[in-house]
């Protein structure tokens, strides 16, 4: 209960802080046009009214990922602050130990990452049942009201592109740029070059990476534009099946590059272009002396741009540990943020068990330590 | 059959100037403009005569002239086997003609050609890009990209021809399906057939022209071995247009003896001559008549069947494939909207003149197989997809530039070999087998599925859309448990180098993704209740009860199965599902409860129905089989929402309780999804799991040696595994491994299995200032042993 209290008053706070206080009005805003279009999409029957309009959904989710990542970067500040201010006045923390576990131990930033993938699934999975939608009133035959349809698209238009441009978010900014590119992109980009071979002057204006959501929000424009124009020539409900299905193919293109990428992310794994680094410095790392090699080598991406790594190295047995430790630290540091070395040596009891049982047979004496002898055979 | 197209994209010989092969290239230009013609022509022909004829004496005309020509018979060897595929390519090349004449009856002239004068090398190119997947390395992604949009632009024109050419004429003929008296055999079995298929005439048309296409496109690329064995591509095209001619003889003989041509055709001819060479023809005695027929098939014979395959073979030689293809394609294309036009225009004057004396004739075929939006549109799209399918493979050296900075440059050369498919189906399944989380979903999903193709089957049978459009429902909720059979396939996948913990996580992933498909569901399923509760519409309800009782009863078998598995994992505790917190005894009275009106009775069922699964949400279970097991439950409440509304409805007519039921059953399912969303989103955002007590670390504190601990993250991987990693900072004269092997104790005992401990002393500090290395999260840590 406390948590979701602190949640509310972190939501109160972006309210009432300056910079935020836009993004309510737009999401004020946005849902007003939500319910306007929902309502006149279902008055104009149309699925591929609906298809389009289900960007205005995405756009409330988008707002909702703006509003948790600047609340994140909130949070990180905060708690940054606080660290710096807990090792001015450490005297305490020896003797009270205040270090209690969080609940998230890694921070808050990986909300980003699992509010991008729940905004991108979510709309595929609406593409999903748009699709399913479609072929069920394609069987229906009902009659479609065009009347509608221009102005319904035209605000969904207006509304998205603005939530786009205007409403800033640095997850799904990261996501946009760090993802492969959807078809719908590929294809455009590739009929521009093809463009700008004939008009080379264009380039500066054609041949730049062009933001998939508003490009979606564009090829959808067109889509419902002679989807319209279509229905008022008179050919039946096989048009707008037709068109929902598109839009809904290319809802597809547009959420799956990024929904693999923030699900890769959340799915513990290596990113892709991080590999040939990572391997270049293990493989540094691996050439230090007294290492021998690395076991369980687990490098994955908390958040965007942040990389959590831990390793086993087995060292020689003769090596100083702390000394390979900083070695080891220091190749791996600057590719991983947050790191875990564990150092182990093989039969690293060995000489101290044998004199450990020479003592026994000369000095019992000196078993010094019961909680050690324990531990010696728990391990062993 | 793939490895020649692309040999022959990627083949790169010296394209000669245009200068210097202008000659043929004229040739070519008019043989097609030609070839055109003669098609216009054998298309006025065939409005009154029978198809079969009119190949059968093309043919044979052209089987004449090609003997004199190459004597195909002075220098072959007989071989048994070579003479046995050349008669199967023979027969199969008869059909082929035979389809394409009767397209060209169907469809017109102008149809005929953008659908069937394409080359092979654009349909291979399709085949190609559609049903081979594995991207080869030769072929670069942006030159991908382009052939796929070919593709679409190809699909994209077939589909205008198809649907968006409103050929009027043609569908009131539908009316009249008799109407070519000619064809009458084959005609009426072709009309019974697009009848039951239920698509226009012209569109049966295309269907065959299609057919046609794909059928000349796969002979000929099978049989390149046999030219070859023949000798040559002239002399097998001399073979076997002789052999079609044999072929064609027996057929064209019954139906001169069935349809007793000869004393209808002659009026035909005289009234087909005047409509199609008005202008050269004002005579109308007999005898002109078969001397101008025989001259006409004599003419056609030659431009559609020699001269324009000469022409083709020496441009071939001369010019280049692909370029000649190209070529031909786009004039063919060209002459043929041109030549349309013309002609429309001429028989638009021929029927002027027609009009003054017959009156009611062809008054309304004269503006058969006009243009129309469809067909410019198809045009339009047949150019562009011809242009980017012939496109000839070039090496790009420009870099692209459209990319992000992170492009798939590393570790992509994981080249795996084709495997044949019942292999891949074999040890899937094998696998699907061998556990019994997915072997329990798996024929769970068996079940649905033969539920919803009985259901379509018969759907379709009755002629019923209401039953249809549930059965695709069916195949949709379907994808959830295939989501959900995947995830536990590659749950068990062995860890890879990106994926260094292994798969499990992916069950989670899928138990999120399908909550969230859930409340998918529940959020549309509100909506259209919404919508109904405004406006509620009539619903028939004869056969929904029946259907929803059969899906009822097939949901109930997958929750049964499903349940059995949670329950044998903890006892009863019901303590999810709902909203209220209310105790398990509590709901037990509740669903108990007798209400006496008839939505209370709704509500204590699903209650029911919830109890009967008793699932927990701990956060040992199995996050996949979860959200499979909820969607098969919101399953459930769906088909008895859909019984009760059905039954007030039928018995008491309240069409508003079918918006009501189904408003109750989204909330049951967003509620009863909660749960699933929040435990796997916490396990997704590495929560700290509830048994890592602070205990633990104070036992790590009381060590000897060690001064304090930071950085502690405890985290669960999958529903059994939890990670963990700790650094420890110990006094200088501790030893490490002694402290490394007791904290690893410590936390083995609260079931840490993948354990990393960071052992640091103040001098590991000192060697990292020594080494001017970043200090990462260290700054804390350090500053405990600087103060």
């Amino acid at each position: 209960m406390g948590k979701s209290t602190s949640f509310l008053s972190s939501i109160f706070y972006l309210i009432r802080s300056s910079h935020s206080r836009s993004t309510v009005i737009i999401t004020i805003a946005c849902l007003i046009a939500c319910v306007i279009i929902f309502t006149m999409a279902g008055q104009a029957n149309s699925m591929a009214l609906q298809a389009f309009c289900s960007l205005c959904i995405f756009d409330l989710l988008f707002i909702g990922t703006a509003l948790l990542s600047a609340w994140v970067f909130e949070n990180n500040n905060t708690r940054v602050h606080q660290r710096n201010q807990n090792s001015l006045d450490n005297s305490t923390l020896l003797f009270i130990p205040t270090q209690t576990i969080s609940t998230f131990s890694y921070g808050t930033a990986r909300f980003e990452v699992l509010a991008v993938f729940t905004s991108t699934m979510l709309s595929i999975l609406g593409a999903f049942f748009i699709l399913k939608e479609s072929i069920e009133k394609y069987l229906e035959n009902e009659t479609i009201h065009t009347e509608y349809l221009l102005f319904a698209s035209i605000l969904t238009f207006i509304v998205h592109m603005f939530v786009i441009y205007f409403v800033r978010n640095q997850a799904f900014d990261h996501v946009i740029a760090a993802s492969a590119s959807s078809w719908l992109q590929e294809h455009v980009s590739d009929i521009f070059q093809n463009i700008c071979h004939y008009i080379p002057g264009l380039s500066r204006l054609l041949l730049p990476r062009i933001n998939p959501l508003a490009l979606l929000c564009w090829c959808g424009l067109t889509i419902l534009f002679s989807d319209s124009f279509l229905l008022r020539m008179g050919y039946g409900n096989f048009v707008d099946t037709l068109a929902s299905l598109l839009m809904a193919f290319m809802t597809f293109g547009t959420m799956v590059p990024m929904a693999i990428y923030s699900g890769k992310i959340l799915l513990q794994t290596t990113p892709a272009p991080m590999i040939g680094q990572l391997d270049k410095c293990l493989h540094e790392a691996s050439r230090l002396d007294g290492v021998l090699e690395f076991r369980h080598e687990h490098f994955w991406a908390l958040s965007f741009g942040t990389l959590v790594g831990s390793v086993h190295v087995r060292c020689r047995r003769d090596a100083d540990e702390q000394l390979v430790l900083a070695h080891v630290w220091s190749k791996l540091a600057n590719v991983a943020q947050i790191l875990t070395i564990h150092i182990f040596k093989d039969d690293w009891l060995r000489p101290q068990s044998h004199t450990y049982t020479q003592n026994q047979t000369t000095n019992p004496v000196i078993s010094n330590n019961p909680s050690t002898y324990n531990n010696f055979v728990v391990i062993t | 059959m793939f490895d020649s197209i692309s040999d022959d994209l990627s083949k790169t010989t010296k394209i000669r100037p245009l200068g210097d092969v202008l000659h043929i290239f004229i040739l070519l230009i008019l043989s097609k403009l030609l070839k055109t013609f003669a098609l216009f022509i054998t298309y006025d022909l065939l409005k009154s005569f029978h198809v079969i004829l009119i190949l059968f004496l093309i043919t044979f005309i052209a089987s004449i002239f090609l003997i004199f020509i190459q004597r195909p018979f002075s220098s072959f060897r007989f071989n048994k086997i070579i003479i046995f595929r050349l008669i199967k390519y023979t027969i199969c090349l008869t059909i082929i003609r035979l389809l394409w004449l009767f397209g060209l009856t169907l469809c017109g002239p102008l149809r005929t050609i953008l659908l069937f004068e394409h080359s092979d090398i654009v349909i291979l190119a399709c085949f190609h890009v559609l049903f081979s997947s594995s991207s080869n390395l030769g072929q670069q992604q942006q030159e991908k990209t382009s052939r796929i949009r070919g593709v679409v632009f190809f699909i994209l024109a077939i589909l205008g021809i198809f649907a968006f050419d409103n050929d009027d004429a043609r569908q009131r003929m539908l009316d009249h399906p008799e109407g070519h008296t000619r064809h009458r055999l084959i005609a009426h079995m072709f009309y019974r057939l697009t009848s039951l298929i239920g698509v226009a005439d012209h569109k049966g048309g295309v269907i065959l022209l299609l057919i046609a296409l794909f059928m000349r496109c796969i002979i000929n690329s099978s049989n390149q071995k046999l030219v070859l064995d023949v000798g040559g591509p002239k002399k097998f095209y001399a073979i076997t247009t002789c052999l079609s001619t044999v072929c064609l003889i027996p057929i064209s003989f019954i139906m001169l003896l069935i349809n007793n041509l000869f004393p209808e055709s002659i009026d035909s001819v005289y009234t087909t001559v005047q409509t199609t060479l008005p202008s050269t023809i004002s005579s109308s005695s007999f005898s002109n008549n078969t001397m101008l027929l025989i001259i006409s098939i004599v003419f056609l014979s030659i431009l559609i069947f020699v001269s324009d395959f000469y022409v083709e073979q020496v441009a071939v030689v001369k010019l280049e494939r692909l370029r000649t293809f190209r070529y031909s394609t786009f004039i063919m294309i060209g002459s043929a909207i041109i030549a349309s036009f013309l002609w429309t225009k001429s028989v638009t004057i021929a029927n002027d003149k027609s009009v003054s004396f017959t009156k009611n004739i062809i008054q309304n075929e004269f503006e058969e197989h006009a243009l129309s939006g469809g067909v410019v549109f198809a045009i339009v799209m047949f150019i562009f997809a011809t242009d980017l399918l012939s496109k000839p493979v070039q090496q790009r050296s420009g870099a692209f530039i459209g990319y992000s900075q992170d492009g798939m440059l590393v570790f992509n050369v994981t080249q795996q070999k084709p495997q044949s498919l019942l292999f891949i189906i074999r040890t899937s399944l094998r696998e699907i087998l061998a556990e019994t989380d997915s072997r329990k979903i798996f024929y769970f999903l068996c079940i649905n599925l033969m539920f919803t193709f009985v259901e379509l089957l018969y759907g379709a049978w009755t002629n019923s859309l209401g039953l249809i459009s549930d059965g695709f429902h069916m195949l949709f909720d379907c994808t959830a448990l295939v989501v959900g059979l995947y995830a536990a396939l590659m749950s068990r996948w062995k860890p890879t180098r990106v994926f260094s913990y292994g798969y499990g996580r992916v069950e989670v992933l899928s138990g999120f993704v399908n909550g969230l498909f859930l409340v998918v569901v529940a959020f549309f399923v509100f909506y259209e209740a919404i919508g109904r509760l405004i406006d509620p519409p009539e619903i028939n309800t004869n056969r929904l009860l029946a259907v929803s009782i059969a899906g009822f009863a097939v949901n109930m078998i997958g929750i049964f199965s499903f349940s059995h598995a949670h329950a044998h994992a903890h006892g009863g505790g019901s303590s999810c599902a709902m909203s209220q917190p209310t105790t398990p005894k509590e709901q037990h009275n509740h669903s108990h409860d007798e209400h006496s009106h008839s939505h209370g009775g709704d509500h204590g069922h699903s209650h029911a129905s919830i109890q009967k699964s008793s699932h927990s949400h701990s956060l040992t279970d199995n996050a996949n089989m979860k959200g499979v097991f909820l969607h098969v439950l919101a399953d459930t409440l769906g088909s008895v929402g859909v019984i009760i509304s059905s039954l007030l409805i039928q018995y008491f007519g309240w069409y508003i309780s079918d918006p009501i039921c189904s408003l109750f059953i989204s909330i049951m399912i967003f509620l009863s999804v909660l749960p699933l969303l929040k435990d796997s989103a916490m396990t997704l955002l590495l929560q700290t799991p509830s048994n890592i007590q602070y205990e633990i670390l104070e036992r790590i504190l009381k060590l000897e040696n060690v001064l304090s601990y930071s950085d502690e993250h405890f985290w669960n991987l999958s529903s059994s595994m939890i990670v963990g990693s700790i650094h420890i900072q110990i006094s200088n004269n501790g030893d490490e491994q002694r402290v490394t092997s007791q904290v690893q104790a410590i936390l083995k005992e609260a079931q840490i299995q993948n354990l990393t401990v960071q052992v640091e002393k103040q001098v590991f500090f000192n060697h990292l200032t020594g080494l001017n290395s970043a200090l990462g999260q260290l700054a804390t840590s350090q500053n405990f042993f600087n103060r």
